[in-house]
């Protein structure tokens, strides 16, 4: 392969700047390895964290320069066509930097409340992130593969960090085994996809599509798309891809269920839509007998019902929160459903959605990390029970993630909701806004349980409700609450961020 | 464009035929005159001991994933080395980063004693 390494040899210093954030992150989590493995006292441990969270300021400091300018191009491909950077990577990599330092701030001290005081937390957390920022970043089916792994592989390790709990290890086991199903099966989707056009770059696809008569002309490109959507919806929770979630977030400790829903979820949809609009869309959808646009609407139906249905009848919070991330998959997925025909709109609605979403899981499973302990804590619906005079902070953050996850206003799950919801109908599939509104109604009974418990009962006896004392998660859960109802409230700059990353993606070239 | 995988169809039928013609042909004509010697299991010709369900230690895991970690590391080295002449000053310095962050992980492995063998 001669062709490709003096390719590579030909690269500008275009290249380098465009992954510089990446890179950071990258340096950090090496350091941060090492540190790790030198620093033998275990109270010191928290320090490396702080090195952390510096790490990936930097790297946020640095992403802000690209994107007020520092990067001229937006869109232009680098890497001899492998990735790009545009609006939509910049964006989403603000996105997994938050989320990374929020999932610190709150492991901090309730690391040690679980007796899991393990340095190598941190430089897990880093490889997961700049995993995500490659799978984002890239335009080709085997970079976004590499980034797939590298986010998933610590996230594997982080679930099991609690390795005396039986509950821990079986999330470990199982997220691996159906995490490397899903990889396989993307993998081979990829290699059919390879096999039928000779490429592996999205923008390849695309135009070998609009040069060969669409999808619907090749069977074998056919059946790669079916595997690639196959193996991201095991990433996403969508149903029948879903089976694993509720057991993986439970056993999982609660920072990493946290990180888990809120970027993992968040990272898998923008790819997914960066996978079916670049190298799916156009010529190669219209050609095709039926589009990927119904059958993530069959999937989005069956995700939003089945995890309402399922969170309606669980007791345990931790387990509930988890449901509801299946069903807030589904609702996202709506979206992606309306995306052929409503553009821009379509996509943009469901970066808004994974986004606010994001900000409203760091809230709730922010509060329950908070009454978390190694031996018992609160962990079923009735042990909330009178949480609303007893820990006033944490019951109002609890109050305003619910009413956001149930989409009501002033929060962003409202905004979120109607976002796609208008796309849905935009695109001519009100059906499928209507069983989304009937979803909402069903989950408004399960959130507001929780709050009717937290203000409207009052315990049986004196129960304990002591939250671990720690400032870095008192912070975080308190930034990410002023985020749900500030974004809710002051939409326009957020949309307008949202708005730029997509609509690129539409214009033809 | 299906026309373009004949080929490995019939090395695949091929395949195929000669295994099954190999082992059809070993019956029907080959002598038969089973022993007890001969049933038993063939190991380095000396008699087999012990029982086949042993548990290994996870130290021999270990040392396997680090002896493919280095093993991957050559691959990669080698066709590098091979072009470096036209590959110039980039390349140079990105197999550096990339031995660096291996070095990185063996210094980790190391003080975290995996690659002691005795306690």
């Amino acid at each position: 392969m001669p062709g490709m390494f003096s390719e590579l040899a030909k690269l500008d210093n275009w290249s380098q700047w465009s992954i510089a954030p990446m890179a950071i992150v990258f340096a950090g989590a090496v350091a941060t390895t090492l540190i790790a493995g030198f620093v033998k006292d275990s109270t010191r441990r928290s320090f490396i964290g702080q090195i952390s969270i510096f790490c990936l300021a930097i790297a946020a400091a640095v992403n802000y320069v690209q994107w007020t300018g520092g990067w001229q191009d937006p869109g232009r491909l680098v890497w001899a066509g492998s990735m790009t950077l545009d609006y939509l990577t910049m964006l989403m990599n603000f996105v997994f930097i938050g989320c990374a330092i929020l999932a610190i701030l709150i492991s901090l001290n309730t690391i040690s409340e679980l007796g899991i005081e393990y340095g190598e937390f941190y430089p897990l957390i880093l490889f997961a992130t700049g995993g995500m920022m490659c799978m984002v970043q890239a335009t080709d089916l085997l970079m976004i593969f590499i980034g797939l792994e590298v986010m998933s592989i610590p996230l594997y390790i982080m679930c099991g960090m609690r390795r005396s709990q039986d509950r821990s290890a079986e999330s470990s086991l199982k997220y691996f085994i159906l995490g490397a199903l899903a990889a396989g099966f993307l993998l081979y989707g990829v290699a059919l996809t390879y096999g039928a056009t000779g490429v592996t770059s999205l923008h390849g696809i695309q135009r070998w599509t609009m040069e060969n008569g669409g999808l619907a002309a090749n069977p074998l490109l056919t059946a790669g798309l079916a595997l690639i959507l196959a193996g991201f919806a095991f990433k996403i929770a969508l149903a029948p891809f879903h089976m694993w979630t509720p057991d993986v977030y439970e056993g999982a400790p609660t920072f990493v269920t946290a990180f888990m829903s809120a970027a993992v979820k968040a990272a898998g949809f923008v790819t997914l839509f960066r996978i079916l609009v670049t190298g799916f869309f156009q010529n190669g959808y219209t050609a095709s007998l039926v589009g990927w646009g119904e059958i993530i609407a069959i999937l989005a139906v069956l995700t939003m019902t089945i995890g309402n249905f399922s969170a309606l009848v669980t007791k345990n919070v931790k387990r509930m929160l988890a449901w509801s991330s299946v069903a807030h998959a589904g609702y996202a997925a709506v979206g992606l459903a309306a995306a052929p025909a409503a553009g821009a709109d379509g996509v943009g609605g469901v970066l808004f959605y994974v986004i606010g979403y994001a900000l409203t899981s760091f809230v709730s499973f922010g509060v329950v990390a908070a009454f978390e302990k190694q031996n018992g804590g609160l962990s079923q619906v009735e042990d909330y029970r009178g949480l609303g005079y007893s820990q006033p902070f944490y019951a109002f953050a609890m109050t305003v993630a619910m009413f956001a996850l149930a989409g009501i206003p002033p929060t962003v799950g409202f905004l979120g909701k109607w976002y796609v919801f208008k796309a849905a109908v935009e695109a001519n599939i009100t059906w499928l806004a209507v069983i989304g509104v009937l979803n909402s109604l069903v989950s408004v009974y399960y959130y507001l349980r929780v709050v009717v418990a937290m203000y409207l009962e009052s315990p049986e006896e004196q129960a304990e409700q002591e939250p671990i004392k720690s400032s870095a998660l008192w912070l975080a859960v308190l930034i990410s609450t002023v985020l749900t109802i500030g974004v809710g409230l002051f939409p326009k700059k957020p949309l307008g961020a949202v708005e730029k990353s997509v609509s690129p993606m539409f214009v033809k070239k | 464009m299906p026309a373009q995988y004949y080929p490995m169809l019939m090395i695949i039928a091929l395949a195929g035929l000669i295994a099954a013609s190999m082992l059809t042909l070993a019956t029907l004509m080959g002598p038969y005159r089973p022993s007890k010697q001969k049933g038993e299991p063939f190991e380095c010709g000396s008699p087999s001991r012990g029982s086949l369900h042993q548990r290994f230690s996870v130290k021999f895991y270990i040392v396997a994933i680090l002896f493919i970690l280095f093993d991957i590391e050559i691959v990669f080295i080698y066709p590098w080395a091979i072009q470096f002449m036209s590959l110039g000053m980039l390349a140079f310095v990105e197999m550096m980063i990339f031995i660096a962050v291996l070095v990185a992980g063996l210094a980790y492995v190391w003080k975290k004693g995996a690659l002691e063998w005795e306690e």
